[in-house]
């Protein structure tokens, strides 16, 4: 039984530019208890997607297409609906953790009220069990720390906070947006595992939402890519890594730097080295171009890419959007860039 | 938090006040013409009042420290104009009568400003919102000395529902038109601030997580949007108060109300030198006063600040 | 670069626009585009210049002085016959004339005013943010202390003490005004002085006088123009507002501010007397607000 199906999301922003399409035809589904990265560059419609899902989209922002959870397309559902089943059953945590909290109330008042508000707690309860639940994400001196301000915290803390405060209801489903992007390395580590810990003691599923491959292939199940707005691969996230089938995903991988890979000559980290990005900038959602909105970067693109490609199934449980056949993609693992 | 109100006190309240006070000793020794030079024209007991106050036979220290002492007593010397008062029994008049029309327009242009403001940010781009803006505009482009003139025109010679001027103790409907004058320049700034601030507010991350959360609007509102938003309304705070002082002059010139603008005005153009210092003086030390008391009030609303 | 990417093939067809993201465009071409497009700003524009034009050369229309009093016609009515447009005021001066000059100065001690304000701001915010430590601190120390000052009651003070020139009160508006433009000034310049493209400039060895002329000061000119623009009217209101009062301009010179007391003393007898003048004076407030603020959008960084 899914938890989630999506299909065919819209997001439309009215600008004073024009109509921005940030996310098109999306559609993905997610088992209860199991996880999903999105990944793609700044731009690519993913935290439009949660937002979305949240019904938090901007004002001049509209969402179309349907969001099943639970038997219900929370697109219609109305303000009051929503509020009933957000912070509850699903949870949200944010890329950058200084803001994501209010500066103005102390760190207790803020995850109190979670559980004034949805579990009808008086108080003391809600007190008592927000300590728990910044024990469970590893705060020491959790009840000391309950009428501190935020800024009182570090960022690593900060982020704590946000999960605990994601996880107070036991949420059904947890939206994860970049929770790692704005820490440093040792601290995101730590953020990772406790995610896994959570999710395996609370079975709750998790969309993680990232520009980072190496987080995903530590967490997720199955993987999206997505590039203006639109899927590019969705599979499982093995197969995804090991056996690339679209371009997009393919520079992706390569733009990660791996200590195994030598990036220049072969051997050491030479003067001179370099790390292969993908070629031009992430898309103007303004003015795609017509067909594959990749083929202004792509280095496979042939005359056909400007027609769009659909996303169809090209192997077990995977899905691509690409004119060009698997194995006529260049393998940039290669040296110099042949082809297979 | 108690280093921080006292260095507001002891090193930035008490520092400027005396800057101006010395400032103001010396700029009335210096004039031209001034009270001190010989060929003013005084009644010849105000003159010898003058001379013994100011203890002229005596250095420019001495009298300065003499000065500073009376001023620490609260003691603003002899009238240079009315001869059997003091500035303190006129002072002492006045600012009973500019404190309530102050404190009402203060008070009014507070709770509309704030309301109209949360209006136009909570109905962006909505009827609401661009009449809330477009009142706001006049408001704060139309000078005082116009909008008094036509509001009595309209209510007083036109319409005959309310008085055109004075004051009467303070009776309602002479204080209508006054404090509709006065406060209309701070509705309309507090308003824009107050909208300005609160679509930031609701805008930035924080509010967004408590969407999240589940909470309804009305409290997101209440807990946590209101105290950001009002944070530069509490910083404006203390330009309003020196402005509604300002202000109160031409109100209280035009529609002869009996308080301090009008006692400043009237030294002003009398060239009554103790009058016109000791309230620039009085004035100065309110204003340095209430600013003090609008940063520590910050200071004990923002926690950023009150850990420093 | 052995392992570099194999260049993008060829595709005739595709629009290689598509994939530029942001069109360069020049800072001042782009603000002329966004204030062009800001219609309450142009119109104000076009109004204003009208109002100038007026003020200075509209007088020539009229047979009348503005210091020539005729008590048979006091307090009368606008009247294209006897040839007073604005009718006339308590002593029978013919008060389009009068309008006109009080435009003249009120115009005058504005634009005065605000190049007084916005010289000494800039001079004092840019050597305070340029220099920075301890200079930098007790300038604005200073800075703080005059702001908490009274400005208008000292005004006022020096005004009575020294009389009540004309000179003076450029001097006396301008000389406290400057405060919010250094404070401005200081704030954008200490700012530009950290950005990256000003280190960048340094590291490539640029030089000092190169920096500030090709960097600071034209991103420094644009905020300084929309204080400037902002700053006239209230140079303006604050001269009205002593002449209101009675300690600006003296008789027979009058300004729109001296105008509105006679005008709202008379106000039962003769409205014109208050409705020409606060007509001026409020369009040409509205006016500068307007542009003002198209210019702050038109060139406000932030916005973009």
């Amino acid at each position: 039984m899914n938890l989630l199906a999506v299909s065919k999301l819209n997001v439309r922003f009215q600008t004073p530019e024009g109509e921005v399409a940030a996310v098109s035809d999306l559609s993905f589904t997610l088992a209860s208890g199991a996880s999903i990265g999105i990944v793609g560059e700044s731009g690519s419609g993913k935290t439009q997607t949660a937002y979305a899902l949240m019904g938090l989209l901007a004002k001049n922002g509209r969402a179309s297409g349907e969001v099943i959870y639970d038997s219900v397309n929370l697109l219609t559902l109305s303000e009051a609906e929503l509020n009933r089943r957000r912070g509850a059953e699903i949870a949200m945590i944010y890329q950058d953790p200084m803001t994501s909290l209010n500066p103005y109330l102390t760190v207790g008042d803020q995850l109190t009220e979670v559980l004034q508000f949805h579990k009808a707690m008086d108080k003391r309860a809600a007190f008592a069990e927000s300590v728990r639940m910044l024990d469970a994400v590893r705060i020491a001196d959790a009840t000391k720390r309950m009428s501190l301000y935020p800024h009182e915290f570090s960022g690593g803390m900060r982020q704590r906070v946000v999960i605990a405060m994601a996880l107070l209801c036991r949420p059904k489903l947890l939206i994860a947006d970049e929770p790692t992007t704005a820490l440093d390395v040792t601290v995101q580590a730590q953020i990772l595992a406790l995610l896994q810990d959570l999710r395996r003691e609370f079975s709750t599923s998790i969309i993680l939402i990232t520009h980072d491959l190496g987080v995903v292939a530590g967490v997720c199940d199955s993987v999206l890519v997505m590039y203006a707005g639109r899927v590019m691969e969705y599979g499982d996230a093995q197969n995804v890594f090991h056996d690339a089938a679209h371009p997009y995903t393919r520079g992706l991988l390569h733009a990660v730097p791996r200590l195994d890979r030598a990036h220049a000559d072969a051997g050491a980290i030479a003067v001179g080295s370099r790390l292969n990005t993908i070629p031009g900038n992430p898309p103007n959602l303004l003015a795609l171009p017509s067909g594959c909105p990749f083929v202004p970067r792509c280095i496979d693109r042939s005359s056909a890419c400007l027609t769009t490609p659909k996303l169809e199934d090209f192997a077990q449980g995977r899905q691509r959007a690409c004119h060009r056949l698997v194995n006529e993609l260049t393998d940039l693992d290669a040296p110099h860039g042949t082809t297979k | 938090m108690l280093r921080f109100i006292l260095r507001r006190i002891f090193l930035e309240a008490i520092p400027t006040l005396l800057v101006l006070v010395t400032v103001t000793f010396f700029l009335i020794r210096l004039a031209p013409g001034g009270p001190f030079s010989s060929e003013m024209n005084v009644p010849p007991e105000v003159k010898a009042a003058i001379e013994a106050k100011y203890r002229m036979d005596q250095s420019l220290s001495m009298q300065y420290l003499s000065y500073l002492a009376d001023l620490a007593q609260g003691d603003l010397g002899p009238s240079f104009k009315y001869k059997d008062f003091t500035v303190n029994e006129l002072v002492n008049k006045a600012v009973p009568v500019s404190f309530k029309l102050g404190i009402v327009a203060f008070i009014i242009a507070l709770i509309f400003g704030v309301g109209a403001g949360v209006a136009a940010a909570l109905k962006q781009n909505s009827w609401i919102d661009y009449s809330v803006m477009g009142v706001a505009m006049v408001g704060v482009v139309l000078p005082n000395f116009v909008l008094a003139p036509m509001l009595a025109l309209v209510f007083a010679v036109w319409l005959k529902v309310l008085p055109a001027g004075g004051w009467e103790g303070g009776q309602f409907t002479f204080m209508i038109l006054p404090v509709a004058v006065l406060c209309k320049h701070y509705i309309s700034v507090i308003a824009r601030i107050t909208r300005g601030s609160m679509i930031e507010v609701l805008g930035s991350p924080f509010i967004r997580t408590a969407r999240a959360k589940g909470l309804p609007m009305h409290y997101i509102l209440r807990r946590h949007a209101l105290k950001p938003a009002l944070l530069p309304v509490v910083s404006y705070l203390g330009p309003a108060f020196v402005g509604i002082i300002t202000g109160s002059v031409v109100v209280e010139t035009f529609f002869g109300i009996p308080g301090i603008g009008q006692l400043f005005i009237n030294g002003a153009l009398n060239r009554d030198y103790s009058m016109v210092l000791g309230l620039t003086i009085l004035i100065g030390t309110l204003m340095i006063t209430f600013n003090a008391i609008v940063d520590i009030l910050y200071g004990f609303i923002d926690p950023r600040i009150r850990i420093k | 670069m052995n392992s570099a990417l194999p260049t993008l093939p060829p595709l005739f067809g595709l629009d290689d626009d598509a994939n530029i993201s942001i069109a360069g465009r020049s800072l001042w071409a782009d603000a002329r585009r966004r204030f062009l497009r800001n219609r309450a700003a142009v119109i104000s524009l076009v109004v204003l210049a009208i109002i100038v034009t007026v003020c200075l050369l509209g007088s020539t229309l009229s047979p009348y002085a503005y210091d020539d009093p005729d008590f048979a016609a006091m307090h009368n009515a606008p009247d294209t016959q006897t040839q007073h447009w604005f009718g006339t005021d308590n002593l029978g001066r013919d008060l389009f004339v009068r309008t006109l000059l009080g435009g003249r100065i009120s115009l005058m001690v504005g634009a005065l005013g605000a190049l007084v304000a916005v010289l000494i701001g800039t001079l004092y915010g840019a050597t305070a943010g340029f220099v920075g430590g301890k200079t930098d601190s007790v300038m604005m120390r200073f800075l703080e202390i005059l702001a908490s000052f009274p400005i208008m009651f000292l005004v006022i003070l020096l005004m009575t003490l020294f009389g009540r020139d004309l000179w003076l009160i450029f001097v006396a508006i301008g000389a406290v005004s400057w405060l919010d433009m250094a404070r401005i000034v200081r704030g954008q310049t200490l700012s530009l002085k950290r950005k990256e493209f000003v280190e960048a400039a340094h590291v490539a060895g640029v030089s000092t006088t190169r920096i500030i002329v090709r960097h600071i000061v034209p991103n420094v000119l644009g905020l300084v123009a929309v204080y400037a623009t902002l700053l006239v009217p209230s140079m303006i209101l604050f001269e009205s507002f002593l002449s209101y009062l009675g300690l600006g301009v003296q008789e027979p010179t009058t300004s729109w501010g001296a105008l509105l007391e006679q005008g709202a003393k008379s106000i039962e007898v003769a409205i014109w007397e208050l409705i020409f003048p606060a007509g001026f004076l409020v369009t040409t407030l509205f006016c500068f607000n307007f542009i003002g603020d198209g210019l702050r959008d038109a060139l406000d960084p932030k916005d973009r």
